[in-house]
């Protein structure tokens, strides 16, 4: 980890002395990570790859202000977090909780990732969890949303999401326990529906 | 509830060692299955989820080309660094340009007159004490100083200080620095009074002839 971040510092370096392929690689290493985390903002593809652009596009300008205080990824994240709001304020949508559709069948096609063995007994089944999952998670508070899909889905520990999110570490620990909470809880109510 | 935030915390391996001894001490495993078992189910679903929304690998390289050319678009930053700094350097030698203009010069002609006028002074003592003709020649000047040296001679010998010094040319400052010419004697305080007070009547005089004339040793 260290050996990665000591790399990035290396070709932060090299981008702020003009080498603009240092910053290709960049892109090239953290590109999947950004368009997934911009993903889960906005739902429309094409719209995912302008943001995921827009979002590479100022962190080149901003390059000559990044100190190396924070790692680099979690600066960038904290800019692609900032980008995908922004967008959705730009485009005076509402949040994409609101706006997904869970009966368009757009996973049913998919298999569902769903372990067998050790299963809760009041667990829903597989898909129904996994649609139940996405519509908890997108009626989370948005800061509760945030804490906790960059834990899950993204790996970040409690110190890196703390940097990303601009907050004490005890903040995202009870972020991320209430957003397990809130979680558990609407699917025990849609469990008993 | 807290010890079940703590377990959410021991499931992403972010407790303290303290923190993990008290919660297995506490509430032991057994409580915490359900919770856990639970958890695990949620990730795995939500990395499902996740899995589903990725891009293509086609979309991924048409991103990454996009990126590229508008990084191309973009100024070097090295060259917007070379620009920043000349700017930020002209911007400085400006700034201090003013600042001399406005504080160091003045300082500065204010530092020179004072030097002008010490030097000016000590030449004039100099010269006092080395011929007790008056330097300056100016009409005001050569009156005061005559009627000055008629007091002097006027004054008797053991006579007090002030006495031998036109009353009007006493001021108070004199009159009040009086402890502190005791170290004198008493030819020294009469001289440094009458000194003094010429200074005082020189600050009324107009500028080119504020020079004071230091008098010699009274006859006596």
């Amino acid at each position: 980890m260290n050996s990665e971040i000591d790399s990035d510092k290396r070709l932060v370096e090299r981008v702020k002395r003009g080498d603009k392929r240092a910053f290709d690689v960049l892109v090239l290493k953290y590109q999947h990570r950004i368009a997934n985390l911009i993903g889960r903002y906005v739902r429309d593809q094409d719209e995912v790859l302008d943001v995921t652009q827009e979002v590479f596009v100022k962190a080149y300008r901003a390059m000559a202000n990044f100190r190396g205080d924070a790692q680099f990824y979690t600066w960038l994240y904290r800019i692609a977090i900032n980008t995908a709001k922004n967008f959705l304020v730009a485009k005076s949508r509402r949040p994409p909780d609101t706006d997904i559709d869970i009966d368009d069948g757009e996973f049913s096609d998919h298999p569902v990732v769903i372990s067998d063995e050790g299963n809760p007994e009041d667990l829903l089944s597989g898909e129904d969890l996994k649609e139940v999952l996405q519509k908890a998670l997108e009626d989370l508070p948005e800061e509760l949303r945030t804490a906790l899909m960059l834990r899950e889905f993204d790996g970040l520990s409690y110190g890196e999401i703390a940097q990303v999110m601009e907050c004490p570490v005890g903040t995202v620990r009870s972020r991320i326990f209430r957003g397990r909470e809130s979680i558990e809880k609407r699917i025990e109510e849609m469990n008993q529906e | 509830m807290d010890n079940k935030k703590l377990l959410s915390a021991l499931y992403d391996g972010e407790l303290t060692e303290i923190e993990e001894h008290q919660l297995l001490r506490q509430a032991g495993v057994d409580s915490s299955r359900k919770n856990w078992m639970f958890w695990q189910e949620i990730r795995l679903a939500g990395k499902a989820i996740e899995t589903e929304r990725r891009l293509s690998p086609g979309q991924h390289q048409l991103l990454y080309q996009r990126v590229q050319q508008a990084i191309e678009a973009e100024a070097d930053l090295d060259a917007q660094g070379v620009h920043d700094y000349r700017h930020s350097l002209r911007h400085n030698v400006l700034e201090l340009r003013r600042k001399v203009v406005n504080h160091i010069v003045p300082l500065g002609a204010m530092a020179a007159m004072l030097a002008l006028a010490v030097s000016l002074v000590n030449l004039t003592v100099m010269n006092n004490s080395e011929q007790p003709q008056p330097v300056v020649q100016n009409d005001a000047v050569m009156e005061f100083n005559r009627s000055t040296a008629a007091a002097e001679k006027l004054t008797p010998a053991g006579s007090s200080p002030s006495q031998g010094i036109p009353s009007q040319l006493v001021t108070e400052d004199v009159m009040v620095a009086d402890a502190e010419l005791k170290a004198l004697d008493e030819e020294g305080m009469q001289r440094l009074r009458a000194y003094l007070s010429q200074h005082d009547q020189m600050t009324q005089l107009p500028r080119k002839s504020r020079f004071a004339k230091y008098p010699g040793p009274i006859e006596k």
